[in-house]
């Protein structure tokens, strides 16, 4: 268990697709990447949604790094959640702040620093994902995919140990294509950090993934890579 | 099973209507004593959470002089100028009662009484619940619709903490502010109307009411305003978050915890006026 970021077990959602197993098991390891393929839209962002905590299901339960959630207090809840990254077009910026203030937020809130010093530090993150000439713009002004690429900066700068995400609009093709696909690929070379991506269609993100799980005909289809020419090998052997 | 179980059943054996009665009665209850006792929990929440803490101080901070700019600055010209015409019609009345049974010198206590104690506490009050609460019910209700409240959640960062606790504490320091002025503009107020009826000089009648003013009307009226402002704040609060669906909620919301305040502000002051008189 402790080997786990994430397992979802006998897990039955509020709103279960019919067709999906009922319960639900998954298991992420520490490291690991693995793909949810062939999930429509609501469902994976309802199912990112309950494992980042802030969705019960109906039924089973969520453990993270080994805790069960269920019977975590509000504070420990919270800082569970800043170990992790949780992006899905369900989740919104803060309309009131700027795109820099929404970013900010998190390091400011609990860190005591100053915007501009944390802007600063993260300043490549923004340029990859080329927000900087976005900073004082308010979320509501900003085309769909714009703003997710802004959530997904505001999520990275937590620094997580898991990333929980959507893929598929409003992000468009070419987004995750030149943008995402790139910067998951340095995030997991760099931090080693854990993923579930789900989406309809994930083929652009196996270059990243360990484990793809393809929903087909009412299953879960496990396909292991063992290896990817931008994913060696040796990255499965721990030795440093 | 509840506490009024044991009176249902009593009631279950009785022909339908009245039975139906009791029952709708009984759920009402239940709902305000559920409703009431969250708002008192998240009051004590909000006053925990203050000093639970040591992180966010800094934008907190920030968030606590937004709402005392809000409520204090950009609304204390009409609690003036109201202020000055409650002074006006007090002491107008008062002028013309007092003369016909030569009491003139008791238009401080009543200065005192009225202004201090007894309806300036209300007047502000209400005059905080319609500016602010109602503002805060219906910003925090939108962003719970519209997913910031989770956003915030995302971060880790406590809602009621982040959100709650500097408009908790604005509103109640703000209040304080505009009842200094209120008081002090319904006595101003007071004073120029009696100008109407004779010559009266602000000497006199302000020393009758620095006279008439007690540290006990001082120490009441305050307490009354710190509660009111902490009832406000955590009614508006409660009904604010309570929003999840769509927005046609937040209007139903806003105006229940209209509603709601108000009825907590009067409880609260007959409370305390009965408990200054026993």
């Amino acid at each position: 268990m402790l080997h786990h970021s994430l397992i979802l077990r006998e897990l039955v959602l509020a709103e279960h697709p019919p067709h999906w197993p009922r319960p639900f098991r998954l298991e992420l390891g520490l490291k690991e990447c693995l793909l949810l393929e062939g999930v429509a839209l609501e469902q994976a962002q309802e199912l990112v949604q309950v494992a980042a905590t802030l969705k019960l299901p109906q039924e089973g339960e969520v453990r993270l790094w080994g805790r069960q959630t269920a019977a975590l207090s509000r504070p420990e809840l919270f800082a569970l959640r800043r170990r992790l990254a949780c992006i899905s077009p369900r989740l919104a910026l803060l309309h009131r702040l700027t795109v820099a203030e929404n970013l900010v937020l998190g390091p400011c809130f609990f860190q005591a620093r100053t915007a501009p010093a944390v802007l600063e530090e993260h300043s490549p993150l923004l340029e990859r994902l080329e927000l900087t000439d976005l900073l004082r713009a308010f979320p509501p002004e900003l085309p769909d995919n714009v703003a997710y690429r802004v959530l997904f900066a505001r999520e990275l700068m937590k620094e997580p140990e898991l990333i929980l995400a959507v893929m598929g609009p409003p992000l468009t093709p070419v987004d995750q294509q030149r943008l995402i696909l790139p910067l998951l690929q340095d995030w997991q070379a760099k931090k080693g950090v854990a993923m579930l991506l789900a989406g309809r269609s994930l083929r652009l993100f196996t270059p990243l993934a360990h484990r793809l799980l393809r929903f087909h005909h009412g299953r879960f289809l496990e396909h292991y890579f063992l290896e990817h020419e931008s994913r060696p090998l040796e990255t499965f052997l721990p030795l440093f | 099973m509840n506490l009024l179980t044991p009176i249902s059943n009593l009631f279950a054996g009785l022909p339908g209507a009245l039975s139906q009665v009791w029952f709708a009665l009984s759920r009402a209850v239940l709902d305000y004593s559920s409703r009431l006792l969250s708002i008192c929990a998240l009051y004590y929440r909000l006053l925990v959470s203050t000093f639970s803490e040591r992180t966010g101080w800094r934008l907190m901070f920030q968030e606590f002089l937004k709402q005392i700019y809000f409520t204090s600055v950009q609304g204390a010209h009409v609690l003036i100028f109201s202020a000055l015409m409650l002074g006006l019609v007090v002491n107008l009345h008062a002028t013309q009662e007092l003369t016909r049974v030569q009491g003139e010198e008791y238009v401080g206590w009543l200065l005192v009484t009225i202004i201090i104690r007894e309806v300036g506490p209300v007047w502000a009050a209400f005059f905080v619940l319609l500016h602010s609460g109602s503002a805060i019910t219906v910003e925090l209700g939108t962003m719970a619709v519209t997913r910031e409240v989770e956003a915030l959640e995302l971060m880790g960062i406590d809602p009621y903490r982040y959100l709650g606790v500097p408009r908790f504490w604005g509103l109640i320091v703000s209040l304080a502010v505009l009842y200094v002025l209120m008081a002090l503009a319904a006595v101003l107020g007071g004073f120029l109307i009696s100008q109407l009826f004779g010559e009266t000089f602000w000497e006199k009648y302000w020393g009758s009411f620095l006279h008439n003013l007690t540290s006990m009307d001082v120490a009441l009226g305050f307490s009354k305003i710190t509660s009111f402002g902490g009832i406000i704040a955590t009614v508006s609060i409660y009904f604010g978050l309570k929003a999840e669906r769509h927005l046609g909620e937040v209007a139903a919301y806003t105006s229940k915890g209209s509603l709601v305040g108000l009825v907590l502000v009067v409880s609260l002051d007959i409370i305390l006026s009965t408990a200054y008189y026993l």
